[in-house]
């Protein structure tokens, strides 16, 4: 048996050489593991972006116009609905191909037109108010439409129903009551997607 | 009586000379403990240096649950059955020809017992079956408490008593007192 100094003197070389193979046994792990971890961030840094950008154009919305019908009609999931003032029921659009560019089209048109104002207004004489303030025309409910007026009723990519009415060269924003005179141009455009809207209806009826 | 918690807490702050008062205190007690598996004095003082060694190196381990005697003989017990499980225990019925190094040097019974006694139920214990000679050792001898000796040994109170009792038996009819354990 040995003395208790030299059993404690063995106890401190032991714990030492213990300590020091775990730290080695660390080192070793870490620079095992250092590839992969490296790999890992370069394989996540070059994919990541494509996932996301993947992602995102599954989950966006098509076009200009909403992907959303009313909720009357949940055949069409997505549609300008163009409505004449004899017809009994409102005609959906499917978009499909050059439908939906069709639709897009005369959103953009119908929204830059308001923003830009680029049709002749009228004076704000011949009306006593200004362009920007109402001119008094009732809503949409109340209104009886002449007979060649169109209403169209856009749904924009947020979901929110925005309800237009053509007469003629008049183009009038329902919601603010906003009325823009259209030029011939203007209104030459806007009346042949429209009727190019009304014939593919037709033609999927 | 703490069991050396104490001097531990003083190391783990950073004084070193606690360590030896554990040492002094624990490390001949618990060589003695795993004799009672190993059967071999060095081995044991081997396996005890390694314990010791585990307290240095885990020093977290030890949550001072347990007193630390018992934490200690914890980990011998199962250092002592890994031994056994990897060394094969050769047992020398004949020793006449082997001369010992230093003829003063105390055996380990003699470093621990040094009551005459304690040296004749230690000759009698070292017959019993193995659970039965810990389960001595542990009560009689490291002045346990029966759950302390449980914990050790991995076992319920009750068998604890169970084993105690037997063992108790035993060693009565192999001293051939009875009232050798009147405590």
């Amino acid at each position: 048996m040995r003395e208790l100094k030299e059993c404690k003197a063995e106890v401190f070389r032991r714990s030492e050489n213990r300590i020091k193979e775990r730290k080695r046994h660390r080192k070793r792990l870490l620079i095992s593991l250092a590839p992969f971890c490296f790999g890992l961030v370069v394989l996540s840094a070059a994919y990541l972006p494509m996932i996301t950008t993947m992602n995102h154009k599954m989950s966006s919305p098509a076009g200009g116009i909403g992907t959303d019908l009313p909720d009357s009609d949940t055949n069409n999931p997505q549609g300008i609905i163009t409505e004449l003032p004899d017809a009994d029921q409102s005609l959906t659009n499917k978009n499909k191909g050059t439908g939906e560019e069709t639709a897009d089209q005369l959103l953009a048109i119908i929204q830059d037109t308001f923003q830009n104002e680029g049709s002749q207004t009228k004076d704000a004489d011949t009306y006593g108010q200004n362009e920007e303030q109402s001119f008094g025309i009732p809503t949409t409910t109340d209104r009886v439409l002449p007979p060649d007026t169109q209403t169209i009723t856009c749904i924009t990519p947020e979901g929110e129903q925005v309800v237009y009415t053509l007469d003629g060269n008049k183009l009038i924003d329902e919601s603010t009551n906003q009325e823009i005179l259209l030029t011939d141009e203007l209104q030459a455009e806007l009346q042949k997607l429209l009727d190019l809207i009304t014939a593919k209806k037709e033609t999927e009826k | 009586m703490d069991n050396g918690a104490r001097s531990y807490r003083r190391f783990l702050e950073g004084d070193e000379s606690a360590f030896d008062e554990i040492m002094e205190e624990l490390f001949h007690s618990l060589v003695f403990f795993i004799d009672r598996y190993v059967h071999d004095d060095h081995a044991a003082e081997d396996i005890a240096i390694d314990v010791f060694s585990d307290l240095i190196v885990h020093k977290h381990r030890y949550h001072f649950g347990v007193t630390l005697k018992t934490y200690l003989f914890m980990l011998g017990r199962s250092r002592a059955l890994d031994y056994i499980k990897h060394h094969k225990v050769i047992s020398f019925t004949e020793l006449s020809f082997a001369e010992p190094l230093h003829s003063d040097e105390k055996t380990l019974e003699e470093m621990v017992l040094s009551d005459e006694r304690k040296r004749m139920v230690n000759a009698a214990v070292a017959k019993l079956p193995e659970d039965m000679r810990v389960v001595i050792h542990l009560i009689y001898f490291e002045q346990m408490t029966y759950e302390e000796a449980a914990k050790i040994m991995k076992k319920k109170r009750k068998q604890v008593d169970n084993l105690l009792y037997r063992a108790k038996k035993e060693l009565r009819i192999l001293l051939g007192e009875e009232d050798l354990f009147l405590s």
